[in-house]
């Protein structure tokens, strides 16, 4: 039985999804298949995106139209994906390993005593928790350069505010469902936010403009509020 | 030199074909709305088709050319004027120094194009002159055009006229049969459309809809919410593209355009085919739309001949323009 389903999303787009699985092997191959499929890049080919268990190539129908008499674009580029699944090897990445320093305090963490109540538990274990483990981004998407990081303790998993709340800080580092992300600017949002991170999610003066990567690992270390004010004038 | 703002429009950018490649870091493409109309706008001033141009909206302000240009102006009618002479849509223009360009009306639909023989001098930010205004980055600085701004012409040329009228130039492009049927927008099967109840398919077929005023760039909303579901399934989030067809909670389905985000997490239950993306982007507020399904197979062919349309009329005005500089001499 084949464990993936391959589709059209829109005529000039193709997708290959894996279900709703959040696995960091399944990933990792994702990861990899992206980087077969641009090392092999073809006239058309427009864009590469990874998703937790998919993988979607955009490309210029009529571009590929025109090197390909014989195949219709949808079909060259089903032919793309199955090939890179047959061939990328999931061994061959080394994922990328980043730290990022975290300040918990309240002033921080707007959401923090909230969700140590909705858990019933202290807010240092909410932290602790949170600090426990590293995380895989899995994709940078919703706002440029903020990653889905997962996944989280189970004890952790929280569903989203019912209302976004109108204004998340730029640099919140925030929970939802198994994930954690962080904000890479102001913006509305509905994941509970209990830090803050002085680092610069985006920038776009930078090359590359990410801090992070889909497959990157992360690791949280805490800061003070102190370190974190030091930390954030030194960039 | 090049254009002068000499007023601002309500929201006037510079964009080109989108940037492509970025969506990993959670950039989307952005670009023109029409890609149609700003591909001819490029076509006939003798550019390659993708080059920059300015998108405009209504009310669109006031530009002046501070050396002549070649100009077209594509897309949505808002009755553009050179020095109060009314110059047409879609045909190549010879603007004389310090023509003043005003645009009275909105005749038909919603972004018009213009584009300079050379393209404009623009800031390109990862590949691309495209405006995002979210991040502040590409096309004017990363902004909207505002009064007093201007922005440079790789190209400029000496002309003969010497009144200071527009000239206009002999070839135009009359075939706009993609804008037809102006309220027909047809649509691909997403991944989720099994997801609606068969009622709710037979719905979507007969319903007028009607766009939002809340619409812009990154999403079209439609009215009524029509859609209903027998499968309810939280989805992991995944890649959307310029087109896709929406399944919001309350029923409502929204169009993800040009300025949509990278990723989505709400059911797909189709596509615009990207023939028909022209189209819809010329739809504005409370106009209604239809949506029909097609096969994934017909909407391919329908971007292939869009693509060799396009193609053609490149070549055939790039052979006007040679031959008028032949004859009449002017720089290019």
């Amino acid at each position: 039985m084949k464990q993936y389903s391959i589709f059209s999303v829109g005529d000039q787009a193709v997708s290959i999804s894996f279900g709703n699985q959040i696995d960091p092997h399944l990933h990792r191959k994702i990861v990899a298949m992206k980087k077969l499929i641009l090392r092999d890049a073809i006239p058309g080919l427009r864009d590469v995106v990874v998703a937790f268990c998919s993988l979607t190539v955009i490309y210029d129908a009529f571009l590929i139209s025109e090197v390909e008499k014989f195949r219709s674009p949808f079909d060259v580029v089903c032919a793309m994906i199955e090939n890179a699944y047959a061939n990328a090897d999931s061994g061959t990445s080394q994922p990328a390993r980043k730290r990022i320093p975290v300040c918990y305090d309240e002033m921080f963490a707007p959401d923090l005593s909230e969700v140590a109540n909705l858990k019933k538990m202290p807010a240092e274990e909410i932290i602790e928790l949170h600090l426990g483990r590293d995380y895989r981004v899995y994709m940078i998407g919703f706002l440029p350069g903020f990653p889905y990081m997962g996944s989280l303790d189970d004890r952790l998993r929280i569903s989203r505010k019912q209302t976004p709340s109108p204004r998340v800080e730029g640099g919140s580092v925030a929970i939802a469902g198994l994930q954690t992300g962080i904000y890479p600017f102001p913006s509305p949002g509905g994941w509970h936010v209990i830090g803050n991170t002085p680092l610069r999610m985006f920038d776009k003066t930078a090359s590359p403009p990410c801090m992070l990567e889909e497959g990157d690992e992360v690791t949280f270390f805490r800061i003070t509020a102190e370190e974190y004010r030091s930390l954030n004038s030194g960039s | 030199m090049g254009l002068q703002i000499i007023k601002q429009g309500v929201l006037n950018t510079v964009q080109d074909a989108g940037r492509f490649g970025f969506a990993g870091w959670g950039i989307n493409p952005g670009g023109v709305m029409d890609t149609y109309a700003s591909r001819v706008a490029n076509a006939l001033v003798g550019n390659t088709l993708d080059e920059a141009v300015l998108e405009i909206h209504f009310p669109a302000g006031e530009i002046v050319f501070k050396e002549p240009a070649l100009a077209s102006i594509t897309g949505a009618d808002f009755s553009p004027a050179l020095n109060d002479q009314p110059i047409p849509l879609w045909r190549p223009v010879l603007i004389p120094k310090d023509g003043l360009l005003r645009f009275s009306k909105k005749a038909w639909g919603e972004r018009c194009y213009l584009a300079v023989h050379g393209g404009f001098g623009t800031t390109r930010w990862l590949g691309s002159s495209s405006t995002n205004l979210k991040i502040g980055a590409g096309g004017n600085g990363g902004r909207v055009l505002k009064a007093n701004d201007t922005i440079g012409m790789r190209n400029a040329f000496a002309i003969e006229a010497a009144d200071g009228r527009p000239v206009l130039l002999p070839w135009s492009v009359k075939r706009r049969t993609i804008y037809e049927n102006a309220d027909e927008i047809s649509f691909i099967e997403g991944p989720e459309w099994d997801w609606l109840k068969d009622e709710s398919k037979e719905e979507i077929a007969r319903t007028s809809f009607v766009i939002k005023s809340s619409s812009d760039r990154m999403g079209y909303h439609l009215s009524p919410g029509v859609l209903q579901f027998k499968v309810t399934e939280d989805l992991v989030s995944t890649a959307v593209t310029f087109g896709t067809l929406q399944a919001m909670p309350d029923g409502n389905i929204l169009i993800l355009m040009a300025d949509h985000q990278t990723t989505g997490g709400y059911p797909r239950i189709g596509h615009v085919t990207s023939a028909d993306l022209p189209k819809l982007s010329q739809r504005g507020a409370n106009s209604s739309v239809t949506l029909k399904k097609i096969s994934r197979e017909q909407a391919e062919k329908m971007v292939i001949s869009l693509g060799q349309q396009l193609r053609a009329i490149r070549e055939s005005c790039k052979n006007n323009l040679a031959n008028y500089h032949a004859k009449h001499r002017f720089e290019l």
